[in-house]
């Protein structure tokens, strides 16, 4: 893993235009993703985070539009690219993408190898044999035996066809793959495997990964660094080890005690009440402030800067105007947070 | 009802479908082999007790939820409710039963009429049921699932309230008729995290403090020590594991529970979980004969897996049907293998294995 971007992303704004007005699903993001990184993204339902991957992609619905920001691959400004453009020269070789339920996203009429050969007489200059070849490779990266290149997607099981989806992904060597909740339709031990072979990417092949999901277990266990989102702002984002050790956003904090370990089956689960606001207009205020036990009128009054966590650290972000209070908070195991918002109610069974 | 009758117990319990033949097989008369979606299940529930059904996709989790509720006739085996055979019910023990009996649904988004307000769709309950004081229930039971103040809510449509509102007003749609058992398939697989602790909670109250009992089905290991006081983990078709929740939990036995308590991805950073090397998925439960259902992918498969498993118990309070842990049956009748191979009904055979230092 080098330390140069090679995905940056700065002051990204995307708007949905709607019969209300301009719908911001994503307000002033700023991040980046090293070459070899495994980047994950965390949030939930209508924190933005597909509408910033379908941006990156440039492949947001006819509706929506980046409003302000840039997005640069490998120094390259990529947001204004025309469709030829990114065709010929981005998607697929340089950016793959693996859908949300991608499971469907196989074309079932035709065999997989001559889907693979389609890819890469549009997006290379492979020809077929040489293409065949390639593809075989990346059936046995993922773990499916090579001759079953020729195998329609109905004679692969679902975790299969995840499988093979990853290889195509991988195929053209691309130097960022893009993952949508890989996982999402699958069993456990299926999603399991399925992370084992990502894993193995980011080690043998070196691609950078950007992996998005809602959970916030996945990422803490696979990837290198993190950012959390919610509602359209990017709430925190750095290291894992760091935002699951050393939280200094609120939301950060929430979703860690709300997620289950199945360490500690007893363990309290806190409830984070409410739901991402649907935004209109600009973003100007933090989005997380009618579910922060934390906020306070200072919350409301204008968005909060995506900051260094603390003045010493360059890897470490966060959007917080009370990063500081909470810190020190959660050093001291004190608890100023207010009532109806804070509800971690005893979960425990204790029959 | 004598305090050691069980509300809900269920004997046996097989449930085979019919594979929908070709056309060829049609004209060739070629019968084809059922599926075996649930095989042999048998479990007790008492009043205000919890039962966890574990299982991937396809093990016949729901297939049993909806033989228990009447959706599909049993291929044979029992199930009793309160004691009466739901075989031998007449029409109206069907209508009470049903009043009695209510079911959760795993998507909150679709198991709502979207035309229906909240008031509608718990009017609708009561009007079937025919009970009276409808408007006084309906507030009481928007109260007990937390949708208050309850006048904000009773004039919503599904469209205006949230994935875990939603599911609240399902929970009040099973509760207001007053059940005494809930059948709950996954009912928070599809909401976000943030929402998914208070539904646990919720669950988990109707149990402890309004009497129902629940049988909770789930893929997911780590949130059904929240809701469930028994757990049993099925494996295409079968019962393999049983057992208080904690000690199944703790000290799993079955190779295929260890295999879904190691592949639940840890949240914490430092965490060093070995990811699963079980191989392959769970195929169909169509022709397999005899012999443990897991054995081709279980990593301590023995020549004696062709052979079914009994279910062994390892306490008054775990079973597990895996020939790992057949010494600890106290028949341990030897005699049991007979010349055909077959092990014969309620015996075991004994692996010569240990199994305890797996």
């Amino acid at each position: 893993m080098s330390d140069d971007p090679l995905l940056e992303v700065e002051n990204l704004t995307v708007q949905y235009k709607t019969k209300e007005g301009m719908l911001t699903a994503v307000s002033d993001a700023s991040f980046a993703v090293s070459e070899g990184e495994y980047f994950g993204v965390v949030g939930e339902s209508g924190c933005g985070k597909s509408t910033l991957l379908l941006s990156i992609l440039n492949a947001l619905d006819s509706n929506g539009q980046v409003t302000n920001g840039v997005i640069r691959y490998k120094g390259e400004e990529i947001q204004d690219l025309s469709e030829q453009e990114l065709n010929q020269r981005i998607r697929w070789k340089e950016i793959a993408y693996i859908p949300q339920g991608s499971m469907n996203s196989l074309d079932p009429l035709e065999r997989i190898s001559t889907q693979a050969v389609q890819l890469a007489g549009l997006h290379s200059d492979l020809n077929e044999e040489e293409a065949l070849t390639k593809f075989e490779e990346m059936f046995e990266i993922v773990g499916i035996d090579p001759e079953r290149i020729h195998d329609y997607p109905h004679q692969f099981s679902g975790g299969m066809k995840q499988r093979a989806i990853i290889a195509l992904a991988l195929f053209l060597e691309p130097s960022l793959i893009i993952a949508d909740e890989p996982t999402t339709a699958l069993d456990v031990i299926m999603q399991d495997q399925i992370f084992k072979h990502i894993d193995d990417i980011v080690d043998r092949v070196g691609t950078s990964i950007m992996l998005i999901t809602h959970d916030i277990a996945v990422v803490f266990e696979s990837c290198d660094r993190m950012a959390v989102m919610h509602g359209g702002q990017i709430a925190e984002v750095g290291p894992v080890t760091r935002i699951d050790n050393e939280p200094h956003h609120p939301y950060s904090t929430l979703l860690q005690e709300a997620f289950p370990d199945i360490r500690e089956p007893n363990r309290d689960l806190s409830v984070i009440e409410g739901k991402p606001p649907r935004q209109i207009g600009e973003t100007d205020y933090c989005t997380f402030v009618d579910r922060c036990p934390w906020a306070t009128e200072e919350c409301r009054e204008a968005p909060p800067p995506l900051e260094r966590a603390e003045a010493d650290r360059s890897d470490h972000f966060v959007s917080c105007f009370r990063k500081d209070d909470v810190r020190e908070e959660n050093e001291q195991g004190t608890d100023d947070r207010k009532a109806p918002n804070q509800k971690s109610g005893s979960l425990a069974n204790d029959e | 009802m004598t305090s050691d009758m069980p509300l809900l117990q269920v004997k046996n319990l097989e449930k085979y479908y019919d594979q929908q033949a070709g056309i060829v097989d049609w004209i060739l008369r070629k019968d084809s082999d059922p599926v075996q979606a649930v095989d042999g299940v048998s479990f007790r529930l008492d009043e205000n007790e919890s039962l966890g059904v574990i299982g991937e996709s396809g093990c016949g989790k729901t297939t049993l939820i909806e033989t228990l509720i009447g959706l599909h006739e049993p291929t044979s085996g029992e199930i009793l409710f309160k004691g009466t055979d739901v075989s031998t019910f007449d029409k109206g023990d069907w209508k009470q039963f049903r009043r009695e009996v209510q079911m959760i649904f795993q998507d909150p988004f679709n198991a709502l009429d979207p035309k229906l307000s909240v008031r509608e769709t718990l009017e609708e309950q009561l009007k079937i049921h025919d009970i009276d004081e409808r408007d006084r229930r309906i507030r009481d039971v928007l109260e007990q699932v937390e949708l208050s103040p309850v006048d904000n809510y009773l004039d919503r449509l599904p469209k205006q309230l949230s994935g875990g509102q939603k599911q609240r007003v399902s929970i009040a749609r099973a509760l207001i008729v007053e059940p005494e058992l809930i059948l709950a398939d996954e009912p928070v697989s599809m909401l976000d995290v943030s929402t998914q602790a208070a539904i646990l909670q919720l669950l988990s109250d109707l149990i402890d403090d309004f009497g129902v009992s629940m049988v909770y089905i789930s893929h997911d290991l780590s949130t059904v020590s929240y809701v469930c006081h028994q757990l049993q983990v099925m494996y295409l078709g079968r019962v393999v594991e049983s057992g208080a929740t904690e000690v199944v939990l703790n000290e799993p036995k079955h190779p295929y529970t260890r295999a879904l308590l190691s592949a639940i991805p840890i949240p914490d950073s430092e965490a060093e979980r070995e990811r699963t090397e079980l191989p392959g998925t769970p195929g169909d439960p169509i022709n397999i004969g005899n012999g443990c259902r897991f054995r081709d992918r279980c990593p301590d498969r023995m020549e004696l897996c062709d052979k079914t498993p009994e279910s062994y118990a390892l306490s008054t309070d775990h079973h597990v049907a895996c020939h790992l842990h057949s010494e600890h049956d106290d028949q341990g009748d030897l005699n049991a293998v007979s010349s055909s191979g077959d092990v014969a009904n309620g015996q075991s055979i004994s692996a010569g294995e240990g199994g305890d230092e797996l």
